[in-house]
């Protein structure tokens, strides 16, 4: 497929002056038509109805290409979680020594572990993910109040298996 | 290179055969727990499932991003076995993007929606969301090219809202059918009509009379104020609809569609424990504001719900529910099924 010539843009209110205006009382609610630059790579041109264009690059196939292969292989498609998958210890070790823990969204993963455990009441179990966890984590800058959870839930899983 | 195959469609996954049957085989229209951004995440899908819901969709998903961009896919999407029928709602402009998005998510779910109603400024402006309802062309251009790849192996459907004169949106139906839409979800407002006043059931009924009048059986599912089980059967009846998509009500109660007036407290435990078993990085707040919504819902009085809304992370959050009803997990006798909430006693100084 070729470059598709590039056409001025049309906003959809010149299509239909009174398609979407007046009856609701607002005005001016041009709607963008974006133009399809290189249907292969997915450029776009998007154009308000004030007249600015903004052009959206597009993805080359090598780019797509490598997308493809660390979703398909490295993340083995979207994240699945099956039923009881915290229960593998091994799982949030592995986790644990090899996640790049700056990511929050990381860190978040495996506070879930300690989080699922918590409220299932197996207090023992929570207590030592949280240690394992603030050990790698406790120098990480500006993560106080995840810190403070992991604290807290560690204070409180003491407390009450002293009672048991 | 890579396997894209499409998951299989049988009769318990195949979306366009559940909405096409319900009525059939279960008295009623077909069940639909329809997108919201941030919130239809797994733990809430799946909260849906265990009442009656027969379809759910994950929020809108950019295609652009998620082609794109490795972050983008582990935040905005993951599932599970047991996470079927499942519509991906994508949010697109171009064809390129969402073929390659139809790729990546086929072999997941069992169908793609493509968002034509979503009204947030900065999606109009790229021309995602209700910006393809005023343009037809481009609506039918993304259709086609996935149904010209995928035929009958992967179902795919389009969510539109109405335009002020609905001749608009009976030609842009027509249109969408032909191009191979397997069906139509059409939400009874226009792009600014603001989703406090009431869904405009008349103009679903106008265009739904006019698609299957085009198209006899062609399925068309009503959206709009769906917040009891007696509204799915009048809606569906109102608007001769196949099939009722709820989203507000079921945010705020996910039984709706078990005849539940209002949501009961197993289905707090419910939502809570799959909140846990399926945290994959969900922010907090997200959590709880979907209690917020249910609790709402059920009438807990007001100084208990700003004590939920005080609470800062999930362990403080679990403490507290503890500490102030019973709420049982999933091993014990009689999780998921009570209808009141049980307060403890308030404890003495
Ligand atoms: C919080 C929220 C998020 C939404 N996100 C989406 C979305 O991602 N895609 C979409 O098509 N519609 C979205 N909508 C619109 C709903 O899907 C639905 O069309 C609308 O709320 C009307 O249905 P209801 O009256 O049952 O709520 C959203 C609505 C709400 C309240």
């Amino acid at each position: 497929m070729g470059i598709p010539e590039v056409t001025e843009a049309i906003s959809a209110q010149d299509v239909n002056e009174d398609s979407f205006t007046k009856l609701n009382g607002r005005k001016n609610q041009s709607v963008t038509k974006p133009v399809t630059v290189d249907s292969e790579t997915g450029e776009i041109l998007v154009r308000r109805a004030t007249g600015k264009a903004r052009v959206r690059r597009g993805q080359t196939e090598e780019e797509y290409n490598e997308q493809l292969r660390q979703y398909f292989t490295e993340e083995n498609g979207p994240t699945r979680t099956e039923p009881n998958f915290m229960d593998n210890v091994n799982d949030f070790d592995e986790k644990l020594d090899t996640m790049d823990l700056s990511i929050k969204q990381n860190r978040l993963r495996l506070q879930a572990y300690p989080q699922r455990a918590y409220y299932r009441r197996n207090y023992s179990i929570c207590k030592d993910l949280c240690s394992k966890l603030i050990l790698k984590v406790k120098d990480i800058p500006k993560i106080q109040r995840e810190l403070e959870e992991l604290e807290y839930m560690q204070n409180q899983c003491m407390l009450r298996l002293s009672k048991e | 290179m890579y396997n894209t195959t499409p998951k299989p469609l049988l009769k318990e996954n195949d979306p366009l055969y559940i909405i096409q049957s319900r009525k059939t085989t279960h008295n009623r229209p077909a069940t639909i727990a329809g997108p919201m951004v941030r919130y239809s995440k797994l733990p809430f899908r799946q909260t849906c499932r265990d009442y009656s819901v027969d379809i759910v969709y994950t929020p809108m998903i950019l295609a652009r991003e998620f082609v794109r961009n490795k972050n983008a896919r582990l935040s905005d999407f993951s599932t599970n076995s047991k996470d079927t029928p499942l519509i991906v709602q994508v949010g697109v402009n171009n064809v390129s993007d969402i073929l390659k998005f139809a790729d990546m998510v086929a072999p997941y779910c069992d169908g793609i929606g493509i968002n034509c109603g979503c009204p947030i400024k900065e999606q109009v402006r790229e021309g995602i969301g209700c910006a393809l309802i005023y343009n037809p062309d481009l609506i039918c251009s993304l259709v086609k090219a996935v149904k010209e790849k995928y035929h009958d192996k992967l179902r795919l459907e389009t969510k539109i809202r109405i335009h002020d004169d609905l001749n608009q949106t009976i030609e842009l139906c027509k249109k969408i059918i032909d191009s191979g839409a397997d069906w139509i979800t059409i939400h009874g407002r226009t792009r600014t009509t603001r989703s406090s006043t009431p869904v405009n059931l008349e103009a679903i009924k106008t265009i739904t009379a006019a698609i299957k009048d085009y198209k006899p059986n062609y399925p068309v599912v009503a959206n709009g104020d769906c917040f009891q089980y007696k509204d799915l059967f009048e809606i569906s009846k109102i608007t001769n609809t196949d099939a009722v998509m709820s989203v507000r009500g079921v945010l705020a109660n996910p039984s709706l569609f078990e005849n539940h007036l209002k949501c009961p407290w197993g289905c707090i435990e419910i939502f809570i424990n799959w909140s846990f078993e399926y945290n994959n990085g969900i922010p907090f707040q997200l959590f709880q504001h979907h209690l917020f919504c249910m609790m709402e819902n059920m009438m807990i009085p007001k100084h208990l719900i700003k004590q939920l809304m005080e609470t800062r992370t999930y362990s403080q959050l679990i403490d507290w529910i503890d500490e102030t009803f019973i709420l049982k997990r999933i091993d014990d006798p009689g999780f998921g099924q009570s209808i009141e909430p049980t307060y403890r006693q308030i404890k003495s100084i």
